[in-house]
């Protein structure tokens, strides 16, 4: 008996190549149906908001959850609803926030009649924006999904 | 026929699992590269208070470069807003006699000497702080104005001001002769001479005042991208108050920068295409006040008052610090000489974007190709 011509033999029949593809395009279908969706949103994830360079608290979108540091606590008055409301008092002046499904927006600041906070910024839908208020020192820092938006 | 001999089995048994294994590994490989969940990072973005704005930077980095990049915007940043303090060089001149030298700094230098000496430039002027103060357009009428200076008034009911007293006007005026700031270079040091008189109304001298926050946060954009590029970081942004921004690469293709539009600031005039650029802002409509239906913006023309040309411009693609000073350099242009000095400016491979009119709706663009629409 001869070994030596079996290695001429292919060594995979149909079915197994078949197999191994399916395999193969299983493998790569779940990992673009799980990671895509998360890449190409521009969607805001969750946002944090400072008086100063000190965080008050954080809103996370996907929880629907707030948490207030300790150094916030005594400066922020959450009020639930349709649309969240956080009314934020500090020494330098009072901004009052609206958290909507997928965005979080400056409603009223007592800084001036006219606070840009409130007139000249959008509301912030996806990551890597922010919303200031430079007479209160509060910034409002978005995070997610980044868009290819941008404005000057 | 043959039967399956036990080399046979053997050769056939590694063979199918060599290739399984391969198929398996380049499928998870595919997958995580398309994933992009690789080692090389995720966007980061951080936002800093400074020279009574804010910075955001926005960059795809790991751990250890984000880090390093955030620590050197703040020595940047520092540096900037360490121009104002007490001690600074700005207050060092400001606060100078008249033919008194100061040292500066080699960037002041450069900065000073570039404005002295570019005819594209023609209208920026860093000495313009008294006049800006006299009209009531600096940070300190934003909140909380008291009077306190012997030419401030009384603000009206609508937020307006009273216009200043014409004698204020012309004597500030000469405090703005760039000709007075004699700049000189002694063994490595730099210094400037204040030679600019000073004036006097209603027994009160007043000493010509640097102002260079219409460049500094231009500045600072170029350095940061200095460090972004050391740091090996290609992908990201970085804005300075809602004026200036150097975009580097998008991993999602190329940037739409939107131009704000005068007539409503959360709305955009303007949009364009951009792989990657630096671009720059001036308008009417950053600091103002109305009274008797006319508008009095924080930019100065030559004559000493606000200007009522264009209602905004736009320079793209210069580096941060020259789109800053031109984008307000061309605010104090007529808006029938504009086109000119556009042509000027894109002969040196800067663009701009300007609109005038009393609803900002004509719009002019030297852009060529890429320009998404006009909205």
């Amino acid at each position: 008996m001869s070994y030596g011509t079996f290695k001429e033999e292919k060594p995979f029949k149909k079915g197994d190549i078949i197999v191994y593809a399916v395999v193969a395009i299983v493998i790569v279908a779940v990992s673009l149906a799980v990671y895509l969706p998360k890449k190409n949103t521009e969607e805001i994830t969750y946002f944090d908001v400072f008086f100063g360079e000190e965080k008050l608290f954080s809103y996370d979108f996907s929880t629907k959850r707030i948490t207030i540091t300790e150094f916030g606590k005594d400066k922020i008055n959450v009020t639930d609803g349709e649309k969240i409301r956080v009314n934020i008092a500090t020494e330098k002046g009072s901004n009052e926030l609206e958290i909507g499904e997928r965005y979080v927006k400056m409603v009223v600041a007592d800084c001036s009649s006219h606070p840009d906070c409130v007139e000249k910024f959008s509301p912030l839908t996806t990551g890597g924006k922010a919303i200031v208020c430079l007479p209160h020192a509060i910034k409002v820092v978005s995070y997610g999904g980044i868009s290819s938006e941008v404005k000057i | 026929m043959y039967t399956y001999s036990c080399p046979r089995a053997r050769y056939v048994r590694v063979k199918k699992t060599a290739i399984m294994v391969f198929v398996i590994c380049l499928s998870l490989f595919t997958a995580v590269f398309f994933c992009g969940c690789s080692a090389d990072g995720n966007y980061r973005n951080e936002c800093f208070f400074s020279m009574g704005t804010t910075l955001n930077i926005v960059a795809y980095a790991a751990d250890e470069e984000y880090n390093s990049l955030v620590a050197k915007v703040k020595e940047i940043l520092a540096y900037a807003d360490g121009l104002t303090a007490d001690d600074g060089i700005v207050a060092a001149f400001n606060a100078a006699g008249y033919g008194e030298k100061v040292e500066i700094d080699e960037v002041i230098y450069d900065i000073l000497t570039t404005v002295k000496t570019d005819d594209a430039l023609d209208g920026y002027n860093p000495l313009t702080y008294p006049l800006t103060d006299l009209w009531g357009v600096t940070p300190r009428f934003d909140d909380g104005y008291k009077v306190t200076e012997k030419y401030d008034r009384v603000r009206n009911e609508d937020g307006s001001l009273p216009l200043p007293d014409e004698r204020y006007i012309e004597a500030f005026l000469k405090l703005t002769d760039l000709d007075g700031l004699e700049l000189s270079e002694e063994d490595g040091k730099y210094y400037c001479k204040k030679n600019i008189p000073p004036v006097t109304v209603d027994e009160t001298e007043y000493g010509a005042k640097l102002d260079l926050g219409g460049c500094m946060k231009g500045y600072c954009l170029d350095e940061i991208e200095k460090v972004f590029f050391s740091l090996g970081i290609k992908y990201g942004y970085m804005s300075f108050g809602t004026s200036s921004i150097t975009l580097l690469l998008n991993k999602n293709g190329s940037w739409e920068l939107l131009l704000t539009s005068p007539e409503d600031n959360s709305k955009s005039y303007y949009k364009v295409k951009l792989p990657s650029g630096n671009a720059s802002t001036s308008g009417d409509y950053e600091r103002y006040y109305e009274l008797g239906g006319k508008r009095y913006c924080h930019i100065i023309g030559k004559d000493g008052y606000p200007v009522e040309n264009a209602r905004s411009v736009t320079a793209i693609g210069g580096t941060s610090l020259y789109n800053d000073m031109l984008s307000t350099a061309l605010m104090t242009v007529k808006v029938d000489e504009l086109d000119e000095r556009a042509a000027l400016v894109k002969e040196k491979g800067i663009d701009v974007v300007y609109c005038y009119g009393p609803d900002g709706k004509n719009v002019v663009s030297t852009i060529d190709g890429d320009v998404v629409r006009n909205l």
